[in-house]
């Protein structure tokens, strides 16, 4: 006897958005926040201050071998981010995930025929990092607060990444901005996710931080394309 | 001086007008105030010195926060000051009576006189009454989002440079017109150094002139960034520079910041201070530093005193008395330093003897040595060294990219040899060398007649420079004496070394925001629904069980009845999760685990410890082969970066084609447990859990509730049972999808003390609770798990070597014949003597007694063996048993 049903996605932030009153929406499967107010006011408040929102549904997958070129590595809708000489993260959109995770197994089947011998390993880590997004003209003062890496334009610029500590906790710091607004992908493990949400919103009180949902994201996202 | 509207504050309650621009200690200066601190062993009474944060006289308490240096504080309407050290007042203190009995306490008293313990039982709490500084509020206030507080900022930078004077100012602009980010840092609330106090004279006016042309070009410079009221502590490897910053804005949720800044390259431009002469009674109220007068003159427009004898030498003491005749006060007198005796007076200065004669006066400027502030000059690894010819101290060595300029070099500063003099000639019992240790000439006389005459070693006993001025105010001075009494020259005396902090910081502003991160499940919410009572295990929030706090017991009952009749499920996602993939992953896991793993198929599970190189057990936990080449283990919950990092450190210097990946957080998991257990899994399986299709040991990848899951059929608690990894997403949904699978047989959530309790009946042991930092496997009754026929595992030669002694100890198990349950951790005793201990022990619902696990000596461990053991005072019996305490046979285990 097999029950069936439809499984739903959470983020580990899904409570907390519940908390701050978040209209909730459906997203590739995932449930995340919507919006907190008028996605207008909250993409406004990122353009001229800073927001923070989660975007942990993002498409994440780790690539182990021994000595990677992360040159060789386009996919249409992707981008790589090499954390290691062994290791790279690729991140897309939730939809994209099975076509990009199916070109990766690929090319590790590839691989394989080349040295005969497994030699590239595919993991989905979407649910080993929450994300949060940090983004505004005021995110990097309210990172320096956490970080000790430097998060200047020379050391961490646009489409460059970082592994680092952040607020007491290992954490992957992505930077891709959306458009001429400079944005922080805050990856942390899934089970920090709540802390690290209240750790940030803490540290950007002065400057004034807001939640922002998934609308007022897309938005800015899409005219940072 | 501020034209600005006036403010109160309050000084032990007593309203004080301030000016703003006022710190505490100028506008209590000009109510009058004179007595600012009492001193740290005698209860002198001291005054205004340095007016600079830099000498130990002022410290205060300002709204609840103590050893606030009064000097550098700012006004703020209403704050509310009270003094310290002191009763019941400054001006009348009862334990001014500690100065009567000096010859109780010579220097090193402390190593001399309570050397007996009953003698320091009573006489430590009246020494912490009577010294020290400041008191902690017993319990602050509760720290809040709202309340202000402490946070770090983290900076970067191509230069920095500490000291905002003219010097540090012109190197920041030549730096950043070169293109390079520079950050510049200055302790006073503005930039300016000496120049801001110089004054209005026609050389004041310049100096004005000068600050404001700087500064007003630095602002058009974007690449420098100044923090200002910012004390740099200390210059630690790779040019990390620890700053503190006071941040005095009335609306700032932050009192105080700790800066890290890592620059490229660091700048010293700390220039010169000032210090105190050393005769007798130089520590009165009314002794001043000549920098001094002119802050409070020139800064706060005070009048410092009605009649003031200066005490300098030629130049040094023109530009003070300038400016005191401008403020209206009269000179009676220009000593020089060589000529001053001592000062008169009992609360405060009434006069001056001096070789020619006495001059009645309140207030004596003393134009003191001007020393290198080059603490970080020495704590980058450079040099200062005595410099004969010139008689100062100047920089030696600098390591590359530190760079010193201005003042801090020594190549300007006075030659002190007049003064130097000074302070060697004093010989009174009064006359003091460190103000904020109450160490005269005669402690460090009679320290040297002791035989401690090196300088580090003199510091050491006397505690000469290790009070809050971190020997600002009397390094030279102290190797000066030194120097005169045993014979040497100041250049060979030396100098101590210079360590951060370089200035007293606050632990608050060390330890920062209270961050304390907290791993959550991805069940969290719904335990929290069910009402269950947290605790902590390393970084997570795990459910104990689920009812009210003072109802554990039925509740732990309920819960273990339900696992053993009908089926449990308890959240498991805090377990350590890896994956470990690649070609030579088995040979890997045959090192690292004592086990056999490279035999094991694809689709088992096998338990397994880890081991040290001593054979002493580490952690535990399943393996189970995914495919060929991909495993997936479990560790026990706060092991799992240790595990990982012992995989790949284990991996460094092999050529072997294994990646690892901690999974951890990526995925839930449960174990559900019962008899009922098939009949609520099966509801959401896709394939069957049937006996012969789903065996013991046995794992799975398959879709549970619509959910891709790796299915491992293990049983810590002792029934059929799954455990279940699944991706965190689908934690709540995964949960909810148990519990109505398991309706209908009554199924309930158990936390982690039912589950301890059903283990400890099957005697599975928890690493780190029945074992600690001793245990081996074979006096664990593990023996079976060190497969000794494997070319190697980490832990072999050591379990070998262990085999052919006979064991210390062995862990065994117990059951109460008395109708008690001992605590964990309770002693075996036998003949009054002490031959075990219990590890854990819990009341056992199916057998009606207690049962548990303990180490025994090894004459001890066999089965039938009577243990006893003090339980509530009183001694309990116990019996050695040799099998588990339910289904020995693993029969429900495997049913």
């Amino acid at each position: 006897m097999t029950v069936t049903m439809q499984p739903v996605k959470r983020t580990p932030l899904y409570r907390t958005a519940l908390a701050l009153g978040a209209t909730m929406t459906d997203h590739a499967g995932w449930q995340v926040a919507a919006r907190f107010r008028s996605p207008d006011a909250e993409a406004q408040q990122v353009q001229a201050g800073v927001g923070l929102a989660d975007a942990s549904w993002l498409g994440k997958l780790e690539v182990r071998s021994r000595d990677l070129d992360p040159a060789g590595w386009q996919i249409a809708g992707t981008t790589v981010w090499p954390l290691t000489a062994s290791g790279m993260l690729v991140t897309c959109e939730p939809p994209d995930m099975p076509a990009v995770l199916q070109a990766l197994q690929d090319r590790a089947a590839s691989a394989m025929e080349a040295t005969n011998s497994p030699s590239l390993y595919v993991t989905d880590a979407t649910s080993v990092y929450a994300a949060l997004v940090l983004a505004g003209p005021h995110s990097r003062a309210v990172l320096q607060r956490l970080t000790a890496l430097d998060l200047s334009d020379n050391a961490l610029p646009d489409v460059a990444c970082a592994r680092t500590g952040l607020a007491h906790v290992h954490a992957t710091i992505l930077r891709q901005d959306l458009g001429p607004v400079p944005a922080y992908w805050l990856l942390v493990g899934w089970e920090y996710g709540a802390y690290v949400w209240d750790a940030v919103i803490h540290a950007g009180e002065s400057a004034s931080i807001v939640p922002i949902g998934l609308e007022a994201l897309q938005r800015l996202r899409g005219a940072a394309r | 001086m501020n034209d600005e509207p006036a403010t109160t504050i309050y000084f032990d309650g007593k309203p004080t007008a301030a000016q703003a621009g006022d710190t505490v200690a100028s506008a209590l200066y000009r109510a009058g105030k004179r007595i600012f601190s009492r001193s740290f062993k005698y209860h002198r009474p001291r005054g205004l010195l340095c007016a600079a944060g830099r000498c130990p006289n002022c410290l205060v308490n300002v709204d609840g926060t103590p050893n606030v240096r009064a000097c550098t504080e700012p006004v703020r309407a209403g704050m509310q000051v009270r003094h310290q050290n002191a009763s019941p007042s400054l001006e009348r203190d009862w334990l001014a009576v500690a100065e009567r009995f000096d010859w109780l306490m010579p220097v090193g008293f402390y190593y001399k006189t309570f050397t007996h313990p009953t003698a320091w039982r009573f006489v430590e709490p009246l020494i912490r009454r009577v010294a020290g500084l400041g008191e902690v509020a017993a319990h602050p206030p509760a720290a809040s989002h709202d309340t202000p507080g402490y946070e770090h900022r983290y900076l970067h930078t191509d230069v920095a440079i500490i000291g905002g004077g003219p010097t540090g100012i012109a190197a920041a602009i030549s730096a950043a017109q070169q293109g390079r980010r520079v950050t510049l840092v200055d302790d006073q609330p503005a930039l300016g150094g000496h120049l801001r106090y110089a004054g209005r004279s026609a050389d004041g006016d310049a100096a004005a002139e000068t600050v404001q042309a700087l500064t007003a070009q630095l602002a058009t410079l974007p690449s420098v960034q100044v923090l200002t009221s910012a004390t740099c502590l200390g210059l630690y490897e790779g040019h990390l520079l620890g700053i503190v910053q006071q941040d005095r804005a009335p609306q700032s949720p932050v009192r105080e910041r700790l800066v890290q800044l890592r620059a490229a390259e660091v700048v010293v431009a700390t220039g010169a201070y000032e210090t105190p002469l050393v005769f007798e009674n130089n520590d009165l109220p009314g002794v001043m530093l000549s920098s001094a007068v002119l802050r409070l003159v020139n800064m706060h427009g005070i009048q410092p005193g009605e009649q003031a004898v200066v005490v300098g030498d030629g130049a040094r003491a023109a530009p003070v008395v300038a400016c005191l005749q401008a403020a209206g006060t009269r000179i009676a007198a220009v000593v020089p330093t060589a000529a001053v005796i001592a000062a008169r007076g009992t609360k405060s200065v009434t006069g001056i003897n001096t070789t020619a004669q006495d001059i009645p006066c309140d207030l004596i400027v003393v134009c003191g040595d001007r020393v290198p502030d080059a603490g970080l000059v020495m704590q980058a690894g450079g040099t200062v060294v005595w410099d004969e010819q010139r008689a100062a101290y100047v920089v030696g060595s600098l390591p590359a990219h530190v760079t010193a300029v201005g003042d801090v070099t020594g190549s300007t500063v006075d030659a002190p040899a007049a003064a130097l003099a000074g302070h060697a000639a004093a010989r009174q019992k009064r006359s003091f060398v460190c103000l904020c240790e109450d160490v005269t000439t005669k402690d460090i006389d009679a320290a040297i007649a002791e035989g401690f005459d090196q300088i580090e070693t003199l510091k050491r006993y006397t505690t000469v420079t290790m009070g809050p001025c971190q020997g600002k105010m009397c390094q030279l001075a102290s190797i000066a004496v030194c120097a005169q009494r045993t014979g040497k020259t100041i250049g060979q005396t030396g100098r101590t070394t210079s360590r951060p902090p370089t200035a007293p910081v606050s632990l608050g502003a060390l330890a920062g925001v209270r961050h304390h991160p907290v791993k959550r499940t991805p069940m969290h919410q719904k335990h929290d629904e069910l009402g269950c009572v947290w605790m902590d295990m390393s970084d997570w929030q795990r459910p104990l069980y689920y009812g009210a706090a003072d109802a554990k017991q039925q509740a732990v009952e309920a819960e273990y009845w339900a696992v053993r009749k009908r089926v449990g499920v308890i959240d498991l996602s805090t377990l350590g999760k890896l994956e470990v993939y690649g070609a030579d992953a088995p040979k890997l896991l045959d090192k690292v685990y004592t086990n056999r793993l490279s035999d094991l198929r694809v689709g088992a599970s096998r338990y397994s410890v880890i081991c040290d190189d001593a054979g002493i057990i580490l952690d535990d936990g399943t393996i189970s082969r995914l495919a060929t080449d991909r495993f997936f283990i479990t560790t026990t919950t706060g092991n799992i970066e240790f595990v990982q990092q012992w995989l790949e450190w284990w991996l460094v210097a092999t050529d072997w084609r294994v990646h690892i990946t901690n999974v951890t957080g990526g995925l839930a998991a449960v174990n559900v447990a019962g008899p009922r257990a098939r009949d609520t899994l099966s509801k959401l399986a896709e394939r069957s859990l049937g006996r012969r299709a789903f065996r013991y040991m046995r794992c799975r990848q398959a879709e549970v509730a619509g959910v891709p899951s790796i299915m491992l059929r293990i049983g810590f608690v002792g029934e059929t049972g799954w455990e279940l990894h699944f991706p965190a997403e689908y934690g709540e949904h995964m949960w909810d999808a148990i519990l109505d699978a398991g309706q209908e047989f009554d199924i309930r959530p158990f936390g982690v003390e039912a589950q301890r309790l059903l283990r400890l009946e099957k005697r599975h042991l928890i690493v780190g609770v029945d074992t600690d930092a001793t245990s081996n496997v074979l006096e664990a009754d593990m023996a079976w798990v060190a497969k000794l026929d494997k070319d190697d595992f980490i832990g072999k030669a050591a379990t070998l070597q262990a085999q052919q002694r006979a064991p210390r100890e062995q862990l065994v198990g117990f059951e109460m014949r008395d109708a008690v349950v001992p605590e964990d951790g309770a002693a075996l005793v036998l003949d009054g003597r002490p031959v075990g201990r219990v590890t854990s022990a819990r009341y056992s619902p199916v057998n009606g007694k207690a049962v548990g696990l303990a180490w025994v000596s090894q004459g001890l461990a066999t089965a039938g063996q009577i243990l006893t053991m003090p339980v509530r005072g009183r001694l309990a019996r116990a019996q050695i048993v040799a099998d588990p305490f339910y289904d020995p046979a693993g029969k429900k285990l495997r049913a």
